[in-house]
């Protein structure tokens, strides 16, 4: 159980130590197979993760990004699978700044959350509207979309952004899963016509905040990905012989390691001081776009690296690694494009209305 | 946390508040063009910030120095960039020489040399290198033989920064042919007025003499200018390379700051043909070293130098020098190798010359090929190459 009393680094190897005990044997499989493992689940982050961000008066920890995003890191470097979002971030957000807990069912708790934010890759939010307690239209790529409970919509009710709670047995509501080779993207499409929301809550501005704090998470997530993608490759290379010695004595895989390990360590902090200053109040600019930008990159090429490290056992199904990689390139682009991030940026940097670079 | 500040001593806000005020106050001194007219600029530049108590800033109270701690020297360090200000001309006495003898000598050889080192009346400069030893400094082959109290060197050294403006040279020789390479190299102080030293300077592709060759014919040299005592001379190098590694990654970022400010001030007089995502990236890029860097500055604090990461600083360091260089360099459109000044700050001469630059950001102070050699097994743990 979480203990607030724990400074982040505690936090993180405290979380370490649960997920290695929760991610094993026939959990770890169906984590691989079906992109769920719902005793992990369950032990891992309704056991105090959905709390972080909750705020005090409402019993929760009320901590930040900081804090969370350790959390975040940790979940890469497992690979827990699940709508860690929606359960970690959106609703805790949510529950912070509306009285929706009051307005909604009873009992949030144990409720599977999915986030369906058509902006999360890149569709605009006025697909789906919000009109007289009913929601209208189509998300796809909804993380989770298919197991959830309760389905935390994204939409526009004609003057504002909104969260419509829909739970996922109201009439109107179609939800069919989009399978992937990313099985624990755990992809979903949700077709709503007419549905019914139990509740209708928040506004543009806790909608960006929900944004930008996922995209931070995401950051942190893709940077532990990266991380055991680089430890197993340093793993292997000591273990793999070749021409009589360990691969990782070769200079050719030493340098390469080298440079992963030099984008990890560089990803990591910039999660980390992003964290700072999200935390701080210091949003503009803001520092998830290039914490976003530098760890989407960084697992991207770090997974190619370690793909060339393993060499040829790394392309088969029967051997997991392949399975980290594939997750980097699921939320490769989620809340932003390395392409579409930098170019924001440097836009920015020329606006000649623009202050200095800070 | 400020240990400082638990002394009653002041706190690096206080010294920063100090320092940038005294620094706005003070005539900020204007370099000349001409590389050779800078050297007695920059001594008297040396001179006024040591009356003001900005120099050794880390340094003992009892050697001359301020006693403060290296959060301030960075602080310090930071301002002056911000001022627009050179670094004090005695940089590599200050920061690596000096150190080393404050570490490794005697009482005497600290009160002969170390006063000097901070009014700026000596200047020194570090002779390692070699024609034949680069990256494998330790078959260094300046040899020096021992005779009584004398130690004589006959040798060569090259890549020498900034010689032509020292008075005194760390030098590192072989006092002992029959020893491994690395056990019978010694640390030698020579005065560079001493008959049988030749300095030449190197021109370099963008014009820059700062590097040159240094020739040592029969140099005949005090033994107690040898500092550690002899046979040391790997180790007390290979200590100050750490320290000289991590304080230069944190300053030459901050330099690397303001060129990107530059770069932008020359981008937006056309943002539309400007490379918005190349800008962008870079500035990503500028934003996690700067990330990593913060880590840094708390390594240095904790005094855990020398240490691999030092190498992760220098290849992030090289590689965000050589984008942003690039970057620069891209922007300015086919004028850029045409030779006419522009405006001050953003012309073809300036960014070009960075440009070239740049491109030794990878090679000097240890290449990135053994930066990541490095990293890789130190670091990372994999096997050493034999």
């Amino acid at each position: 159980m979480i203990d607030d009393v724990l400074t982040v680094a505690e936090l993180a190897a405290a979380a370490d130590e649960t997920l290695s005990g929760a991610l094993t044997g026939s959990q770890r499989r169906l984590a691989f197979d079906e992109g769920f493992a719902p005793q992990a689940w369950q032990s891992v982050v309704t056991s105090g993760w959905a709390s972080v961000l909750l705020d005090r008066r409402h019993g929760g920890l009320g901590l930040g990004t900081s804090a969370l995003g350790a959390l975040f890191a940790c979940a890469g470097r497992h690979l827990l699978p699940g709508p860690l979002l929606a359960s970690t971030v959106a609703a805790p957000l949510l529950i912070n700044e509306t009285d929706v807990l009051a307005a909604g069912p009873t009992g949030l708790d144990g409720l599977l959350f999915a986030w369906a934010d058509p902006e999360d890759h890149g569709a605009p939010a006025d697909e789906i509207t919000i009109s007289g307690g009913t929601v209208d239209g189509r998300v796809e790529l909804v993380h989770h979309g298919a197991r959830a409970d309760m389905l935390l919509v994204v939409g526009t009710d004609g003057s504002d952004l909104r969260v419509a709670l829909v739970p996922v047995d109201a009439t109107g509501v179609t939800i069919q899963a989009m399978p992937s080779l990313d099985t624990a993207a755990g992809y979903a499409s949700v077709d709503l016509v007419g549905a019914e929301a139990a509740a209708i809550a928040g506004d543009s501005a806790l909608v960006d905040r929900i944004r930008r704090t996922a995209r931070l998470m995401i950051s942190f997530q893709l940077a532990g990905l990266a991380r055991h993608l680089l430890d197993e490759s340093v793993a292997f290379a000591l273990q793999r012989h070749q021409f009589g010695r360990p691969i990782g004595s070769f200079q050719a895989i030493k340098h390469l390691l080298a440079d992963m390990c030099v984008d990890v360590i560089a990803a990591e902090a910039l999660c980390r001081s992003a964290a700072l200053e999200v935390d701080a109040g210091e949003t503009l600019p803001d520092p998830t776009l290039p914490a976003k930008a530098c760890a989407a990159a960084t697992a991207r090429s770090v997974g190619e690296g370690a793909l060339q490290v393993h060499g040829g056992i790394a392309f088969t199904r029967e051997y997991d690694l392949h399975r980290w990689f594939l997750h980097a390139l699921s939320l490769q682009d989620l809340y932003g494009a390395e392409r579409t991030l930098v170019t924001t940026i440097g836009t920015g940097l020329l606006d000649i209305g623009a202050g200095g670079w800070q | 946390m400020n240990p400082a500040a638990e002394n009653g001593a002041e706190s690096v806000e206080e010294f920063r508040v100090r320092a940038r005020t005294w620094l706005a106050d003070t005539e900020i001194p204007v370099l000349p063009p001409n590389f050779d007219d800078r050297a007695p600029v920059l001594r008297e530049w040396q001179r006024r910030l040591h009356a003001a108590g900005f120099i050794g800033i880390g340094w003992p109270v009892d050697v001359g120095g301020q006693g403060l701690t290296a959060a301030h020297t960075l602080a310090f360090s930071d301002e002056l960039v911000r001022a627009r200000a050179p670094q004090p001309v005695g940089s590599i006495g200050l920061e690596v020489v000096g150190p080393t003898i404050l570490r490794y000598g005697t009482d005497e050889q600290r009160a002969r040399f170390l006063p000097a080192i901070l009014t700026g009346e000596h200047v020194w400069c570090q002779g390692f290198s070699e024609p034949d030893a680069g990256s494998d400094l330790a078959s260094l082959r300046t040899s020096a033989t021992i005779d009584d109290d004398t130690v004589t060197i006959t040798g060569q050294k090259v890549w020498t920064s900034w010689a032509t403006d020292a008075d005194w040279c760390a030098v590192l020789v072989r006092t002992d042919p029959q020893a491994s390479a690395h056990r019978g190299i010694s640390y030698v102080l020579v005065d560079l007025r001493s008959p049988g030293v030749t300095i030449r300077p190197i021109v370099m592709i963008n014009g820059d003499a700062e590097f040159n060759e240094l020739f040592f014919d029969q140099v005949r040299v005090p033994l107690t200018q040898v500092l550690g005592g002899l046979g040391q001379g790997w180790k007390l190098a290979m200590d100050t390379l750490g320290w000289e590694r991590a304080g230069y990654a944190i300053r030459r970022r901050i330099e690397n700051e303001v060129a990107f400010t530059r770069l932008l001030g020359g981008a937006r007089k056309d943002p539309s043909s400007a490379d918005a995502a190349a800008i962008g990236r870079l500035a990503v890029h500028l934003r996690a070293f700067r990330a990593v860097s913060q880590d840094t500055a708390e390594r240095l604090l904790r005094g855990d130098v020398p240490s691999p990461y030092d190498s992760v600083d220098k290849l992030l360091l090289g590689r965000t020098e050589q984008e942003l260089t690039g970057v620069a360099f891209d922007l300015l459109g086919p004028r850029r190798m045409v030779s006419e000044p522009g405006d001050e700050t953003w012309s073809p001469e300036l960014v070009t010359a960075a440009y070239l630059y740049g491109r030794a950001a990878s090679v000097y102070g240890g290449s990135v090929q053994i930066q990541r050699n490095i990293i890789a097994e130190r670091l990372l743990g994999l096997p050493r190459e034999r």
